[in-house]
């Protein structure tokens, strides 16, 4: 991604890009699940949508649906779009608590009511319609979407070699100087991007930068993984059904689905993991489990002297909210943004490090909402999750949620007012209090226009497509 | 949670500060009864001696239900489209709101016209401030003069019978008696005490009593002083001799600041009248007339217990880039918004603390660009581009000199295009170009600069004086 990246904008007339990668080194993901921001870096890198989702058999996303979390039996989704519509400036939450009326909140949300109904449409222009209320991501096949950004990156001039790194050479100040692969070919650069996963090759190996274990509050630190064929109706979105000791995916592709249990190794071993997920899937796998380890965190720093870590190299934050390959594209949009000169300034590096920290720790804390704020105690895992310790950034946003359904908001950030909304209700935070300027229209009033609010988005949610329809009508199907 | 609402607003303070928060309250919460409590003797603040408002007034006035066109008729107010700098550096410019230029091929303006040397000024790309070099004035449109919001160059002294009047209007009640002193019990107000021996008790307290901080000021609060970095501490102000004949003249929607040894000079001019003021430091220069001073900065907390401080009870900011009624504002609505219930939870006003002193922070940031990016040779200027500057902002200016990067935090009042009007303005040109920018062809993107700019100045000079709209409006009114 970040060679793509890196070739397509930058073009050859700034740097010369070298990727050195290896066919023996398998791919993790088995389905990838991703978030709106996706789109728009598709379409800087000249990337048609149609194409692309043919090549990786993709699907579109309205939003990830939550099963079982805050008790066993709820369902909640978190969509890609806002609920309802201010009023008078006050957020339309408030005017629904003060009807009394809170649990209906996903009715107002298009997306929300759109995926319980499996149709999908690309927004509209049209600010006035229901219909631009919303944004989509894609669920696609991750072992063919690195081929596809190869291939394409290779076109842009980007010098690929087959190779593994063996040894790393660094000078007097601890940059990197060069990297040494397995058939003895050496490859100096300026600026070194580890995109090696896990391992961490440069940044965390040869830079020594130390690594910020997070799992105290995120515990899952293995995944298990099986695709399987589709047994129903195409849904518009993922789903994360919570588990005795973490979560399962549910990731519908064109072809087939992809499945996972992400779990905490402490709480259940790895046999009973594979047990459950095999027992759980829909149809028969269509291939062996896999299991990854992981643990989740960040290193301290990203960018070290001319070491820059993309993707696991990086830092790891568990699939539950499709944050992985988000992350990714933070770092290489940074990246590019901030490309350095040599010798490398240091405002830069601090700069892109402040950036990608704080996308981190706001990040974190989201995935740490969704474990915690839970009334589940039928296992050992969840009487822990529910009883920890939180992050004070996030016991103070919840505190002021609780209190009367406010948002901490930011400008720039991955996870709005929305997405915050929907998971705090969703895992059960609901607002004591609401926004006292919602007195203002009389009961029978807000009840008419509620009423009409909802009817419209249900409405509007029919003259959509079926998502499977629509993948076909709009040249996406894959061969 | 009904019995719990804040149901009775005292407001301590009538000049604007006051008398806006007071007609903010009433006209958007719903069901609260306001009262203004005048005080004897209570200095005016900035916002009730300057009139330069940026375009969050239009905001403010479509919030409380006010249409500007009708401020304009009934203030005799003028537009105010941004702010002319003479002196501060190598070349004068304008800072004006809005966009300057349009992007190529994706590349922001800004970062072409520093890449491709900027041979005409980046202000002359500007439709709000080309509009101001020609006297000239249109709401924003669709086309090429679109994109920028106005503010108001009000005359303070009518603005505050005007919101006055209008806060009584919308059922604001003012007491007969002043406020004599505030009974406190802790860190909250128990009752007010009049000068007629009365007791007013309320719900929530506003205090608007400009810099004395008559209520807050009683909580001993710390005070964050700024002056190491807006170093002025004096203000002179000569208010002008209405104009006999001013229909003759070009009304320029800008207010000018003149950059001199010691300070700086501010000219307003309204429709019928020019002030000016002399902004300096005492010791630096002799100024004659009723001198005022003051000390730029902020109390650590806007909101203890059952008081709220807005405008300059919680800080003061000098009249440069209007941001005295900004800061008024801002905080006016940031406080219609976040209204706790009468348990007053600490959770709630923490956070209402934090952003407002990161909202004021950041405006400090932004006024203080303009003396740190300076090239005047005098002491007074060498020693304010010298001090060391607050963290954030060194770290704008070293990545802007670097390669033109800009990143806008969270509490930011000045937009990207206003950031960029100031330091290219100052004559701040990045070291190196974006990476973006070599991608597009120099020769292509001159010649839709200047396509863009023969453009802009047709569209000019097409539209109608400053004068001239604002004679349409009372004509129509």
């Amino acid at each position: 991604m970040t060679a793509a990246a890196l070739a397509a904008v930058a073009g050859r007339s700034v740097a010369e890009v070298q990727l050195v990668e290896s066919e023996e080194i398998g791919i993790v993901g088995v389905g990838e699940a991703t978030l709106p921001h996706i789109r728009s870096f598709n379409t800087r890198l000249g990337i048609d949508e149609a194409e692309f989702m043919r090549a990786t058999a993709a699907t579109f996303k309205l939003g990830i649906e939550f099963s079982d979390w805050a008790r066993i039996g709820d369902s909640y989704i978190h969509p890609f779009g806002a609920f309802g519509h201010d009023v008078d400036g006050v957020g339309f939450h408030h005017y629904l608590s003060r009807a009394g009326h809170i649990a209906t909140l996903p009715d107002y949300s298009l997306p929300v009511v759109a995926a319980r109904h499996a149709k999908f449409a690309p927004p509209l222009d049209d600010p006035r319609s229901l219909l631009s209320t919303y944004g989509y991501a894609y669920q696609f096949d991750a072992t063919r979407y690195a081929p596809f950004l190869r291939a394409r990156a290779e076109r842009h001039g980007v010098t690929r070699t087959e190779g593994r790194v063996v040894d790393v050479e660094r000078s007097s100040t601890g940059d990197v100087v060069a990297v040494v692969l397995d058939d003895g070919r050496r490859m100096t650069g300026d600026l070194f991007v580890d995109c090696s996963g896990f391992r961490s090759l440069l940044l965390g190996q040869a830079m020594g930068e130390p690594f910020e274990d997070w799992s105290h509050w995120l515990p899952c630190d293995r995944a298990v993984a099986v695709p399987c064929a589709d047994a129903g109706t195409l849904k518009p979105y993922t789903t994360a059904t919570a588990m005795p000791a973490g979560w399962r995916w549910r990731i519908p592709l064109q072809h087939r689905v992809g499945n996972g249990y992400v779990y905490a190794s402490a709480h259940i071993d790895d046999g009973a993991a594979q047990d459950a997920l095999l027992r759980s899937i829909e149809s028969t796998p269509l291939a062996d489990p896999r299991m990854v380890r992981f643990k989740a965190g960040r290193r301290a720093r990203s960018w070290v002297g001319n070491v820059v870590g993309v993707g696991l190299a990086g830092g790891f934050l568990e699939p539950l909210e499709s944050t992985s390959i988000y992350l990714i594209q933070l770092a290489i949009t940074q990246l590019l943004e901030l490309f350095p000169a040599t010798p490398i300034s240091p405002v830069d590096r601090d700069t892109f490090n402040r950036v990608v920290d704080l996308e981190y720790d706001r990040i974190r804390d989201f995935l740490i909402l969704h474990y915690h704020a839970t009334t589940r105690d039928d296992s050992p895992f969840w009487d822990h999750v529910r009883t920890m310790e939180v992050p004070d950034t996030l016991a103070e946003k919840l505190a002021l949620f609780r209190k009367r359904g406010r948002v901490m908001t930011y400008r720039e950030g991955v996870f709005l007012e929305p997405s915050w909304i929907a998971v705090y209700l969703g895992q059960g935070v609901v607002p004591q209090g609401y926004d006292q300027r919602a007195d203002r229209p009389s009961d029978a009033a807000l009840a008419q226009a509620l009423a009409r609010l909802r009817a419209e988005t249900r409405d509007a949610v029919m003259t959509m497509p079926d998502h499977a329809a629509y993948i076909a009508q709009s040249g996406a199907a894959a061969a | 949670m009904s019995d719990m609402r804040i149901g009775t607003i005292a407001v301590v303070g009538d000049w604007v500060a006051g008398w806006s928060a007071a007609a903010a309250l009433k006209s958007r919460v719903p069901d609260v009864s306001v009262a203004v409590i005048p005080v004897a003797d209570l200095r005016p603040g900035f916002v009730d001696l300057f009139g330069g408002a940026s375009p969050s007034i239009g905001e403010f006035h479509a919030d409380i239900g006010l249409d500007e066109r009708d401020v304009l008729a009934r203030t005799g107010a003028g537009i105010r489209l941004g702010t002319r700098f003479l002196g501060w550096s190598g070349t004068d410019y304008t800072h004006a709101y809005g966009p300057a230029g349009m992007p190529i091929d994706g590349v922001p303006f800004a970062t072409l016209w520093a890449g491709l040397g900027g041979a005409k000024p980046f202000d002359s790309f500007a439709p709000a401030a080309t509009l101001a070099a020609a006297g000239r004035f249109i709401p924003a449109r669709g086309d090429i003069l679109g994109g920028y919001a106005n503010g108001l160059q009000l005359d303070p002294r009518v603005y505050r019978r005007f919101i006055e009047a209008y806060a009584r209007h919308l059922g604001v009640v003012v007491t007969a008696s002043g406020m004599r002193h505030a009974e406190t019990d802790g860190h909250r107000v128990t009752a007010l005490h009049l000068d007629d021996g009365g007791r007013l008790e309320a719900d929530l307290y506003i205090d608007a009593t400009n810099a004395d901080a008559r209520l807050i000021g009683q909580f001993g609060d710390d005070w964050q002083d700024w002056s190491a970095w807006l170093p002025c501490d004096s203000v002179v102000q000569t208010l002008g001799i209405p104009d006999a004949a001013p229909a003759d003249s070009v009304l320029p929607p800008l207010e000018q600041v003149e950059a001199i040894d010691g300070g700086w000079r501010l000219t307003s001019c309204l429709p019928g009248r020019t002030d000016t003021a002399i902004v300096y430091v005492d010791g630096a220069r002799q100024e004659p007339g009723d001198v005022r001073r003051f000390q730029n900065g902020r109390r650590s907390r806007a909101w203890i217990g059952n008081v709220v401080a807005i405008g300059e009870a919680h800080c003061v900011v000098e009249p440069l880039e209007a941001a005295p009624l900004h800061v008024l504002h801002t905080q006016i609505d940031r406080l219609v918004a976040s209204l706790p219930d009468r348990d007053f939870d600490a959770v709630e006003l923490a956070y209402y603390n934090r952003e407002t002193g990161q909202e004021a922070d950041r405006l400090r940031d932004f006024l203080i660009l303009h003396y740190a990016t300076s090239d005047r040779p005098e002491p007074f200027w060498q020693v304010a581009r010298n001090v060391a500057l607050p963290p954030l902002l060194a770290e704008t200016l070293t990545l802007f000199r670097e390669r033109g990067r800009l990143p806008i935090r969270d509490g930011e009042s000045f937009d990207r295009d206003s950031w960029h009007a100031v330091l290219l303005g100052q004559g701040i040109v990045p070291r190196r170009g974006d990476v973006l920018t070599a991608a597009v062809d120099p020769k292509r993107a001159r010649a839709a600069m200047a396509d863009f700019r023969a453009r802009l100045s047709k569209a000019v000079a097409a539209a109608p004086t400053h004068r001239a709209y604002l004679a349409s409006l009372r004509t129509n009114a």
